[in-house]
């Protein structure tokens, strides 16, 4: 048995207004969507802040987990796999990314996670009215960027679920950022050999016009191929 | 009067909580032990099946005073 291993070490910060094993939870909850194989978490640090006057429980956990390409297969067996992070979100849908996933699933090991950037508004806007930020604005933007996460989760799970039907499963998650951004955090947390970038035609495609491929191909030193859907 | 003290350390483990975790080493220890007063939780960790955490474990850290035996 190969067990030769490498792993990368990361801390994940969460929160709760239960207790500290539901900051943990959720700690976990965050770093599994990404991670494969997580097995244990060690605490690091544990403090309380108060928020509004509610105790807020924050915890620091370390986690462990694999980033080398060997895993091994029903047979036992030690195989390499390629691990490709597709970021897509209009393009979700589309029958070119479908195929392309399950065309290299089914003629290589190869592992997929999908992250789906969704902009959301941070910024509170004044009222045209008055010029004034109103006692509404919070709420709004709260308001907003669930409408936004909903709206991600949605295209993530009905992609997930059409993939699952031709036998394939992917993991994936909903990030309220840029594309860049997203790519950056779930990189941060997890280790991939690829990026594709599933995005609208150019002149449609904002992420074409800010030049989001070579960007990326520049600041995560990682191979990216851009998937044009009409 | 010098004193002489033991320390022990023992790791508890509970599906519910580091609390009961570390209870659970406690209540252990306090079998064979006397005089125990101070627990010192010295380390915490959590194991996760499924993305799911299944079980907390507290490294707890006991002393009690060395009894020499005369």
């Amino acid at each position: 048995m190969n067990t030769d291993r490498v792993d990368k070490v990361i801390q994940i910060v969460a929160t709760s207004t239960r207790s500290w094993e539901d900051a943990a939870q959720n700690a976990v909850t965050e770093a599994a969507k990404s991670i494969r194989d997580l097995s244990s978490a060690r605490v690091l640090e544990h403090d309380l802040t108060m928020a509004n006057g509610e105790p807020l429980f924050r915890i620091k956990l370390q986690v462990e987990f694999r980033v080398d390409r060997s895993r091994t297969d029903g047979a036992g067996t030690s195989v390499q796999v390629r691990r490709f992070l597709v970021v897509a979100n209009q393009t979700l849908a589309s029958a070119p990314l479908t195929e392309l996933i399950t065309s290299t699933l089914t003629g290589e090991p190869a592992e997929f996670h999908v992250v789906v950037p969704q902009i959301a508004p941070s910024v509170l806007h004044a009222d045209p009215a008055t010029g004034l930020i109103g006692p509404g604005a919070h709420s709004m933007v709260s308001e907003s960027r669930q409408a936004a996460r909903e709206e991600g989760e949605q295209r993530l799970q009905s992609f997930q679920a059409a993939l699952a039907e031709l036998g394939h499963a992917v993991t994936g998650e909903v990030i309220l950022s840029d594309p860049m951004s997203a790519t950056r955090s779930v990189l941060a947390r997890s280790s991939v050999d690829e990026i594709i970038i599933s995005t609208l035609p150019p002149g449609i495609s904002r992420w074409l016009k800010l030049d989001f491929p070579s960007r990326m191909e520049r600041a995560f030193n990682l191979p990216v191929t851009t998937l044009v859907q009409d | 009067m010098d004193s002489v003290y033991n320390v022990i350390e023992l790791i508890g483990t509970s599906p519910d909580s580091w609390e009961s975790a570390a209870a659970a080493a406690v209540t252990e220890a306090s079998k064979t032990l006397r005089d125990l007063r101070v627990a010192e939780v010295i380390e915490q960790d959590l194991l996760i099946e499924n993305g799911v955490v299944v079980r907390y474990r507290t490294k707890i850290r006991l002393s009690f005073k060395h009894e020499s035996g005369e």
